[in-house]
């Protein structure tokens, strides 16, 4: 009886979530320095809409990709976080803080300088996953001890500077149009995404949450305690690093889309773990699809905001995610 | 980095019209009447991407000498939409502007629903401009003039692609006329005086320009040599002593408008390393409106002529 209640309660919660990213979706699609109405939008998306028309060009060349963009980067940033979060056993961690966006940046530098855009895409992903796999390691040497964790952050968080600064200092080198500017590798930005970075970008997301929702079961049994999951023969010392890895694979691929954003993977799972409880297998679609939601919809802000300018979309993501983090973290304290 | 964003000063659009008066019979002859067919052929940009049956009815210039070119060249109704770097002439000046073309976002362009974009190599990021002809619109992307030869060739291509060839072979051997005319026609050697071009918006942006700049050819076509391009500056650096004592400069150019914000000479003396320069020492300081020195457009010959005959006020010319 219980139990179904809260299935059905689960269940809603996911169609409610849906609905969310359909509307925010249809706003990302029609909200810009162009106007185009829903209805444009609405005929676009069943194909009534010519492309001679500038609404069905500018949907074609710039909003439906970058919309999305937003929701691969997103659900991308947000499932890394929730299973970060529930690794560290602590919510105020994500795939920014312990510096996989910035490896990641690296690799999206370095893919700029060598050419086309699954190059990029390609060196983010190996990058973020070369990061990932190494905290990984580091985690089983330095998680188990006290104060594990945070020493752990706290190399993530140096080295991440460090990556951040080695990026910088690789744009201004190379100062080519072709790079994008500083800003993008540390504040972000959905302004350039296009469809060939998106395809490859979506399905790399993709994978990695459903290989991190398969390893769910396992990482669940982490987060009780190392002893009780040996018992139940999980092998925490090859489950991390993977897991931790698929982590920098999401990562890397939001990066190479959509730059370094920060707090989305903080924010979302720590929001939502409340809600739908630690599982992973719930916490993972549904940070996925708040990811997707949040990132939409700071988008629609950095672009109509100041338009036809634009605010990098991590600075707005700080600006609100500032106080929220601290509003969350106070709230989680105090039960 | 910079933005050469300007308010035209009073003082050079009287010294533009004492010259355009001067000039009018020959801008007269270029003009043509075959400015009216819309679909062109296809044209190969820098960036070796073809655009092919441009449609010229709705145009967007993404900098100010583009701008200017197209007008010069009678398509300057078919302008819908201009960069902020324009600053002539007045009836593209009040059209409605995309931002900076150096900080290009798509939608600022397509928004204006133009047939054609025209930009250079410094338009930036490329994903915008990738971004815009996704959306179905050609984008050009033409060579930044940073001399005059370049300068004489793209208005020979903005000719091809607006459908002006005539107009456009006109202006070349009119502008290679002004040129000569204006400049002192001396070749810049060891004797000649060294000019700096120190582009400033106020005391927390003071950049020195070098080769590769379009004042290179301006100061060379006065005679010059310019400090910055022989100190071996690329592109632009941000002044520091050492690198401006090194250039000694007997002559320093700055902005007009950057000048003020830096409170007149006095102010430009006080910055580090300037009055160590033989520019300073003799305060040697010249200003012009950036959108007038900046732009190698239709209207550089007035620049160089001013530059020639201050030079010659300072007694540094024969």
């Amino acid at each position: 009886m219980n139990e179904e209640n809260s299935r059905t309660r689960t269940a809603l919660l996911f169609v409610a979530g849906t609905g969310l990213l359909i509307l925010a979706l249809a706003g990302s699609l029609a909200l810009g320095a162009v106007r185009i109405s829903f209805m444009d939008v609405i005929a676009w998306t069943f194909g009534s809409l010519s492309d001679d028309d500038l609404a069905g060009r500018v949907l074609k060349g710039v909003r439906v990709p970058r919309s999305l963009g937003a929701v691969a980067v997103g659900a991308g940033l947000g499932v890394a976080g929730a299973v970060l979060q529930g690794i560290h056993r602590t919510p105020v961690v994500d795939g920014h803080l312990v510096g996989f966006s910035a490896a990641s940046g690296v690799g999206v530098a370095i893919g700029y300088a060598l050419g086309p855009s699954d190059v990029r895409v390609v060196a983010a992903v190996t990058l973020g996953a070369g990061a990932g796999a190494v905290y990984g390691l580091l985690s089983r040497r330095f998680g188990q001890t006290s104060g594990g964790p945070i020493v752990l952050v706290l190399i993530g968080i140096a080295a991440g500077l460090a990556m951040t600064a080695w990026t910088g200092l690789f744009v201004l080198a190379i100062d080519s149009p072709a790079v994008p500017t500083l800003s993008f590798f540390i504040f972000g930005s959905l302004s350039g995404a296009q469809m060939a970075t998106v395809a490859i970008v979506g399905p790399l997301v993709a994978i990695a949450a459903v290989g991190l929702w398969w390893m769910g079961p396992g990482l669940d049994l982490l987060s009780i305690g190392e002893q009780e999951s040996v018992h139940l023969g999980f092998d925490a010392n090859r489950l991390v690093p993977t897991a931790l890895a698929a982590i920098g694979v999401g990562v890397g691929a939001s990066v190479a889309l959509g730059g370094v954003i920060g707090f989305i993977g903080l924010i979302v799972p720590l929001a939502l773990r409340p809600i739908f409880g630690p599982s992973l297998r719930l916490l993972i679609p549904a940070s996925a699809l708040g990811g997707a939601v949040v990132t939409l919809v700071v988008d629609v802000g950095a672009r109509t905001l100041a338009s036809p300018n634009e605010i990098p979309i991590g600075l707005l993501t700080a600006a609100i995610g500032g106080p929220v983090l601290v509003w969350l973290v106070r709230k989680e304290t105090a039960q | 980095m910079s933005c050469f964003v300007n308010r035209t000063a009073l003082l050079s659009r009287a010294a533009c019209l004492a010259l355009s008066v001067a000039m009018v019979s020959a801008a007269c002859t270029g003009q043509s009447d075959d400015a009216a067919a819309a679909q062109i052929g296809s044209f190969t940009g820098v960036d070796g991407v073809v655009s092919d049956t441009m449609d010229t009815s709705r145009i967007v210039t993404l900098s100010g000498d583009l701008t200017e070119f197209v007008f010069e060249l009678g398509a300057g109704d078919s302008v819908v939409a201009t960069d902020l770097t324009t600053v002539y002439p007045d009836a593209a000046v009040t059209l409605p502007k995309i931002g900076i073309g150096r900080f290009l976002t798509a939608e600022s362009v397509l928004k204006h629903d133009p047939s054609l974009v025209i930009g250079d190599t410094q338009t930036s990021p490329l994903s915008a401009i990738d971004q815009i002809r996704a959306a179905g619109v050609p984008v050009v992307i033409l060579d930044v003039s940073t001399s005059f030869d370049i300068m004489y060739s793209k208005v020979t291509d903005l000719g091809a692609i607006l459908g002006t060839e005539e107009a456009a072979a006109s202006l070349v051997s009119r502008l290679q006329n002004d040129v000569e005319a204006a400049g002192t026609g001396r070749k810049p050697d060891a004797l000649s005086p060294k000019i700096a071009y120190v582009y400033t918006r106020g005391p927390d942006v003071m950049l020195l320009f070098g080769n590769g700049m379009v004042t290179r050819p301006v100061i060379e076509a006065a005679g010059a040599v310019d400090a910055g391009s022989s100190a071996g500056v690329d592109g632009s650096i941000t002044v520091t002593p050492e690198a401006l004592i090194a250039a000694a400069p007997d002559v320093i150019v700055v902005p007009s408008d950057g000048l003020e914000a830096l409170g007149g000479v006095e102010g430009l003396l006080t910055m580090p390393g300037i009055s160590e320069t033989p520019a300073g020492v003799n305060r040697r300081i010249l200003a012009y409106p950036e959108g007038d020195f900046l732009t190698l457009g239709p209207r550089i010959a007035l620049s160089v002529a001013a530059l020639s005959a201050d030079l010659a006020n300072l007694g540094l010319t024969p």
